[in-house]
């Protein structure tokens, strides 16, 4: 329970900031690499015209510390100009979260979804991947998995094309 | 040794009676399954359905569930396709003149519109349905979202508890069974399509529906008493989907004029004014899945404009 609720303030944080457009956090220069981190390049320097710049979260990580299903996270919010209009949290998980058989997966798939949105998430496939889509502070947030990662969209109200950005976001490959 | 014998026999008996010819077997788990499989897939549909004589026809082939191309039809008569691209939605009527008087109105009192009504493809930008509004915000034809609605009927279906649990207790459908009554069998037999699941209404009861005054939605509460459903599953998926709202209006409007005359004060002066009591319409929901899943693609040379949002016209 605890795990998830750290998995949440994660999540929520990305929805928040892209609801308020708060002023950006101190953006992450010259982080390290070990084999449970999310790599810094997997997103690019723009998605659909939104620049995108990583956040830093290492002060949530570190309270989290052990008690997180996730081993790492990274977030970037996405911008037009100054403004903040989406931002994408990519976690990986630790090596026991998780189910062992499909459908065990996929009721912790949707245990996840489900704590991170206000909504009962609501499953679409695009091009053969699932995701699920939910809402948090009246925005769209699409969730999906793929391998050990989880992928949090978080898209505010203002965008007028936000499966377009989903779409390219899921064309992201490690 | 007798007794093993026996016993042999009643198991293979009873193994006997829940299987039925052929040796296929679907349980709920499975049936809920095929759903589940069905309702993301790419795929081709047709819907068909028939009230008071009309027959609207919608077509349509899904990519995925942001993707997706359909167009409608009324008696045959081609009335407007629509395209649906992640965000975007193109838009072209092929017969003004089938649609109400209202919804005409309403399309040449928006200049923005002029290309629509010339029958031109028109394309917005972000004109797709959002997904936790009513799609009804945008431009309507026809009613709220028709084409939307066909292209998430099995996701709909999926999501909705009380429909999930009649498909999973459907009865199987089986003319040689000794509780088999012809005047419940309400469709052909198209064997073809896969199992048929049965999902068969109540007998009518006046008091269910009235005895607690006028139901808010009276077509809704009908439906348990009226509405017969079958359901088709071959290799593994949802092939076919009928409905037939078999209502006796004779006898429902009996029973709504005792209700209004019971509850009509003494003056005289109806308290409430009766709903007309829905006419028995037949539906028919056909589903393909293609070896190769279908693209869909952008109609060229569309007009750009914004869909305006505009309400529900009055019914003609």
């Amino acid at each position: 329970m605890r795990r998830t609720r750290w998995l949440l303030a994660l999540a929520l944080l990305a929805a928040m900031s892209a609801c308020t457009g708060s002023p950006r956090a101190a953006s992450v220069t010259g982080a390290g690499r070990t084999a449970a981190e999310v790599p810094t390049d997997l997103v690019p320097p723009s998605l659909v015209g939104l620049r995108t710049e990583q956040e830093d979260v290492s002060a949530l990580e570190e309270e989290a510390g052990d008690d997180s299903y996730l081993a790492s996270t990274r977030l970037w919010s996405l911008r037009e100009n100054e403004r903040l209009r989406a931002t994408l949290q990519i976690g990986r998980f630790v090596p026991d979260a998780g189910g062992t058989g499909e459908k065990e997966e996929r009721d912790f798939r949707l245990r996840i979804v489900s704590q991170i949105g206000q909504t009962a998430p609501r499953l679409r496939v695009l091009g053969g991947e699932d995701v699920y889509v939910t809402v948090a502070n009246s925005q769209p947030v699409y969730v999906w998995f793929r391998s050990r990662l989880l992928f949090v969209l978080s898209v505010d109200k203002s965008v007028v094309e936000p499966r377009t950005l989903l779409r390219e976001a899921l064309e992201l490959a490690e | 040794m007798k007794v093993l014998r026996a016993l042999l026999v009643t198991v293979a008996l009873a193994g006997a009676a829940c299987t039925p010819a052929g040796g296929d077997v679907l349980d709920a788990e499975a049936r809920a399954e095929a759903l589940s499989d069905s309702a993301h897939a790419p795929r081709r549909f047709s819907l068909q359905s028939t009230r008071s004589g009309e027959e609207v026809t919608i077509e349509g082939v899904v990519e995925d569930d942001y993707r997706y191309s359909a167009s409608l039809s009324i008696d045959g008569r081609a009335v407007y396709e629509e395209t649906v691209i992640d965000d975007r939605r193109w838009l072209r009527i092929v017969g003004l003149n089938e649609l109400t008087p209202a919804t005409r109105s309403t399309l040449d009192a928006l200049p923005e519109l002029a290309p629509l009504v010339a029958g031109q493809w028109v394309a917005d930008a972000s004109g797709a349905a959002p997904e936790f509004v009513e799609p009804s915000a945008k431009l309507r034809l026809l009613g709220p979202a028709p084409v939307l609605d066909a292209v998430r009927r099995l996701d709909t279906l999926e999501n909705d508890g009380t429909s999930l649990a009649q498909l999973r207790t459907a009865r199987e459908y089986d003319p040689d069974s000794v509780n088999y009554l012809e005047r419940e069998d309400k469709f052909d037999r198209r064997a073809d399509d896969g199992l048929r699941f049965d999902v068969k209404p109540s007998a009518y009861d006046p008091d269910a529906i009235f005895g607690r005054g006028l139901p808010p939605n009276l077509e809704e509460a009908l439906e348990r008493f009226a509405l017969y459903t079958s359901y088709w599953i071959g290799e593994g998926r949802l092939t076919r989907i009928e409905t037939f709202f078999d209502v006796d209006r004779e006898v429902v409007t009996k029973d709504l004029a005792a209700l209004i005359e019971a509850t009509t004060p003494d003056s005289g002066v109806a308290a409430v004014v009766p709903p007309t009591v829905p006419r028995p319409y037949r539906e028919v929901f056909a589903i393909e899945y293609p070896d190769i899943a279908p693209r869909i693609t952008a109609p060229e040379a569309a007009v750009r404009i914004r869909l305006p949002e505009v309400p529900e016209p009055a019914a003609p």
